[in-house]
C-alpha cells in the first residue's frame, strides 16, 4: 500500500473544501485517501486528504479555488514519524 | 501533555532537559528551533525507545515523544474491542459528511492501541466492506493485522451486495448476539 | 573544581567543533588572491595540510602552524593543556619538533585572572613538555574565551611528512581513540562526573610527540592529524590530495567506550553534523554500518591521533615500535586501495 508509511497530506481549513478537493481529485483519476487530521497538525477534528507524494495536487486545487491550510510530508518509520511542512 | 520548551538552548542542554522530563512524565511535547537539537533529540528517543513524531515546520520543531512500555503494556492487555457498527455514515446529519467521516474513522482504526478485536457491519453498515473502496483497503490491513471483520448476511442479501463483499466474512444473528454479549462493545 | 566558574558556559561550541565548517572556509579562500608564488613554499593553503613548510635553508624546513579554540572543559588548567597538545599536534603530523611557540588568547576579563593564568600554566607545561619554549603572545577581550598556540617547528631535508603522499597498498593506522567530540558533548551536558581520569580527556592531553620518531626510522608515506573535520574529513583531504581510494574497516576503529552509548543518546556535537554534510557525496558506506559508529566517523575531534599511511611491508615494525612507546591505541584502521579520490567505508 502506497499511502501508509509514505504520503503526502493536504489539510484544509473546512470540512467543505476537504469533500470538494476529495471530488476533484478522484475525478482526474489521483489515488488519494480521507483521513482525520493528524493530532500533531491540529488538535481539530478536521478531514484532511493523504497523495501519493509523487503527485502534486496543488496546481488543480488551486484552479478551483480550493484553499488549503497546509501541505505536509509524511514519513513513518517504526517508531519514527516525521510530518515536515511543505508549503502553507 | 506536558511541554518542554528547549528553543534557544544551545546542545546539549536540548537532550538533556528532553532526557530529566522524559524521567518525570510519559507523554511529552518538546519545542525546539534548531535543526541539530531536533536530531539530537530524536536520536535521545530512539535510545529510550520511545515513540516519537516529528511536526516540521521551517526552523521550528515540534517533537511529540511518548515511552513506548505504556504502548506495550496496553498491547499486553487481551484484545481490544467489538466495534458494531450499524449505519453506512458516522454521526447524524448530512450525508456527505457522514460519509467522509466514516472513511477517517476506518483508516484510524488501523492506528489504535489495540487493535480491535471484531469489526461487526449490520444494516446499511454492510455497505462500508462492499461500496467504500478506501474503507476496504483498510479493513483488508486490519484483517491482516489479525482484526476478524464480519458482515450481517441478512443485510448483504437484503441490499443485494452479497456478491460484493471482498473484505472480511459473512456472519449471521447468532454469532453477532454472541460477540456483543462477551466482548466490550463500541456501537456506531 | 573550587571556584565555580564553568568554562564551557561561555561557548557555543567547544574545541576543535569550533572550526569554521570547510565548504564555508573554502568558498571564502578562492575568493582571496594570496600571491604566494614562492617556490620555497613547500606546503600552502593549496594543499589543505597541518601546517605550513618553507625551505629556509638547504637542508632545513620550517614548520609554522596556528590553532585555538573555545573551552571544551571547564577546568582552565586542563582546557589550556588540551588546546596547547592540539596545537603542537600540527608540527608533529609534519613529522617535525616544535621550536618556538606564542600563546593566542581571547578571554573575558569578569572571569578573573587567575583563571587566565591556569589556562596558560596548561599551556606551558604542554609546551614544556614538548621541548619548545613559549616566546610571547597576544591577548585580547573577548566574551567567549579561546586559547591555542602558534607553533614554529623545524625539520630536516627529506623528512618532511605530508597528507598527500599515500600510495595504493599503504595500511592506514590511528594512534588515538575516536569520540572526542561526542564525549566532549557529554561532559557540557554534565553526564561525565571524573572528567579529567576520563580516557578521552587523557588522549586529549596526550602528545603526539612519541609517534614521530618511529615513523622517521621506519619511513611512512603520509602523515596528519586528525581533529575537527572528524576520521573522514581528514581522510578525505589525505585521499584527495594522494589522488587515492581509502577503504576503512568500520569495525576496527578504536572508539571510546562510552562514546557510542553517548552517541545514541544525541550528543553529537553541531561539527559532525556539518562534516557529513560537506562529505556525504563523498563517502560510501558498504553494508549496514550502525548509526552511532557512522555518526563517530563524522564526529569532530579534539587533539585526535595521527593518522599515518605506511606500506604494507613496514605496518609491523611501525606498529611495535609505537607499542613499545606506550602508544597502545596505534590500531590499522584501513587501507589504501587504489587511484581516483574516494573512501569506502566498510563493515
Amino acid at each position: 500500500m502506497g499511502l501508509n508509511n509514505e504520503y503526502n497530506l493536504l489539510v484544509f481549513n473546512s470540512t467543505h473544501h476537504a469533500l470538494a478537493a476529495e471530488g476533484i481529485l478522484q475525478k482526474q483519476g489521483y489515488k488519494i485517501m480521507m483521513v482525520p487530521v493528524l493530532a500533531e497538525i491540529t488538535a481539530d477534528c478536521g478531514m484532511a486528504i493523504r497523495v501519493n507524494t509523487k503527485d502534486n495536487p496543488l496546481e488543480i486545487l488551486r484552479e478551483n479555488k480550493i484553499e488549503i491550510a497546509g501541505y505536509y510530508q509524511v514519513i513513518k518509520d517504526k517508531l519514527e514519524k516525521r510530518i515536515i511542512r511543505l508549503k502553507k | 501533555m506536558k511541554e518542554l520548551d528547549v528553543r534557544g538552548m544551545i546542545c546539549p542542554k536540548p537532550v538533556i532537559e528532553t532526557k530529566k522530563a522524559l524521567e518525570k512524565s510519559d507523554k511529552l511535547l518538546v519545542l525546539l528551533d534548531d535543526q541539530v537539537a531536533k536530531d539530537n533529540v530524536m536520536k535521545l528517543a530512539k535510545k529510550l525507545n520511545c515513540q516519537v513524531t516529528l511536526l516540521e515546520d521551517g526552523n521550528e520543531y515540534q517533537l511529540t515523544i511518548k515511552k513506548t512500555d505504556m504502548v506495550v503494556e496496553k498491547q499486553d492487555e487481551s484484545g481490544g474491542k467489538v466495534y458494531f457498527i450499524s449505519t453506512d455514515t458516522l454521526g447524524k446529519g448530512e450525508e456527505e459528511l457522514g460519509y467522509a467521516l466514516m472513511k477517517g474513522f476506518v483508516s484510524t482504526l488501523l492506528e489504535i492501541n489495540p487493535l480491535p478485536a471484531k469489526i461487526i457491519f449490520i444494516n446499511s453498515g454492510v455497505k462500508i466492506p462492499t461500496l467504500n473502496q478506501q474503507a476496504q483497503e483498510h479493513l483488508q490491513q486490519l484483517v491482516e493485522q489479525g482484526v476478524e471483520v464480519v458482515s450481517c448476511g441478512a443485510c448483504l442479501n437484503y441490499y443485494g451486495l452479497t456478491e460484493k463483499l471482498e473484505v472480511g466474512s459473512i456472519t449471521n444473528m447468532y454469532e453477532i448476539v454472541e460477540s456483543l454479549n462477551t466482548g466490550e462493545v463500541v456501537s456506531l | 573544581m573550587k571556584d565555580k566558574i564553568k568554562l564551557t558556559e561561555y561557548s557555543k561550541t567547544s574545541g576543535c567543533a569550533a572550526k569554521m565548517s570547510p565548504q564555508a572556509l573554502s568558498r571564502v579562500l578562492h575568493q582571496v588572491d594570496f600571491k604566494s608564488g614562492d617556490e620555497r613554499l613547500l606546503v600552502g593553503l593549496d594543499k589543505s595540510d597541518d601546517a605550513i613548510a618553507y625551505q629556509f635553508s638547504d637542508d632545513k624546513i620550517l614548520i609554522q602552524s596556528v590553532d585555538f579554540f573555545t573551552p571544551i572543559v571547564d577546568d582552565p588548567y586542563l582546557f589550556g593543556q588540551i588546546a596547547a597538545t592540539n596545537a603542537l599536534s600540527d608540527i608533529y603530523a609534519m613529522g617535525g619538533r616544535p621550536l618556538l611557540a606564542m600563546n593566542v588568547v581571547g578571554f573575558r576579563t569578569c572571569l578573573g585572572e587567575k583563571v587566565l593564568a591556569e589556562i596558560l600554566q596548561g599551556g606551558a607545561d604542554k609546551v614544556a613538555e614538548a621541548g619548545a619554549i613559549i616566546a610571547g603572545g597576544h591577548t585580547i577581550q573577548d566574551d567567549e574565551p579561546k586559547y591555542g598556540l602558534s607553533v614554529t617547528g623545524v625539520i630536516e631535508e627529506g623528512k618532511l611528512l605530508t597528507n598527500s603522499e599515500a600510495q595504493a597498498g599503504d595500511f592506514l593506522i590511528l594512534t588515538k581513540p575516536l569520540g572526542m567530540g561526542v564525549v566532549a558533548t557529554a561532559i557540557k551536558g554534565g553526564l561525565i562526573t571524573n572528567i579529567k581520569d576520563h580516557p578521552a580527556v587523557k588522549a586529549m592531553r596526550t602528545l603526539n610527540n612519541k609517534a614521530v620518531a618511529p615513523m622517521q626510522k621506519i619511513g611512512v608515506n603520509a602523515c596528519t592529524d586528525v581533529t575537527g573535520f572528524g576520521l573522514l574529513g581528514h581522510l578525505w583531504e589525505m585521499a584527495k590530495g594522494s589522488d587515492v581510494e581509502i577503504e576503512i574497516f568500520s569495525s576496527e576503529l578504536p572508539i571510546f567506550a562510552d562514546a557510542l552509548e553517548y552517541a545514541e543518546m544525541g550528543m553529537i556535537p553541531e561539527g559532525a553534523y556539518s562534516n557529513k554534510k560537506h562529505l556525504e557525496d563523498k563517502v560510501t558506506f558498504i553494508g549496514e554500518i550502525k548509526q552511532n559508529i557512522v555518526d563517530i566517523l563524522f564526529d569532530p575531534q579534539t587533539s585526535g591521533g595521527l593518522l599515518i599511511s605506511v606500506a604494507g611491508d613496514k605496518v609491523a615494525d611501525l606498529l611495535i615500535e609505537l607499542y613499545a612507546l606506550g602508544i597502545d591505541d596505534a590500531t590499522v584502521i584501513g587501507r589504501v586501495r587504489g587511484h581516483g579520490a574516494k573512501i569506502k567505508v566498510s563493515y
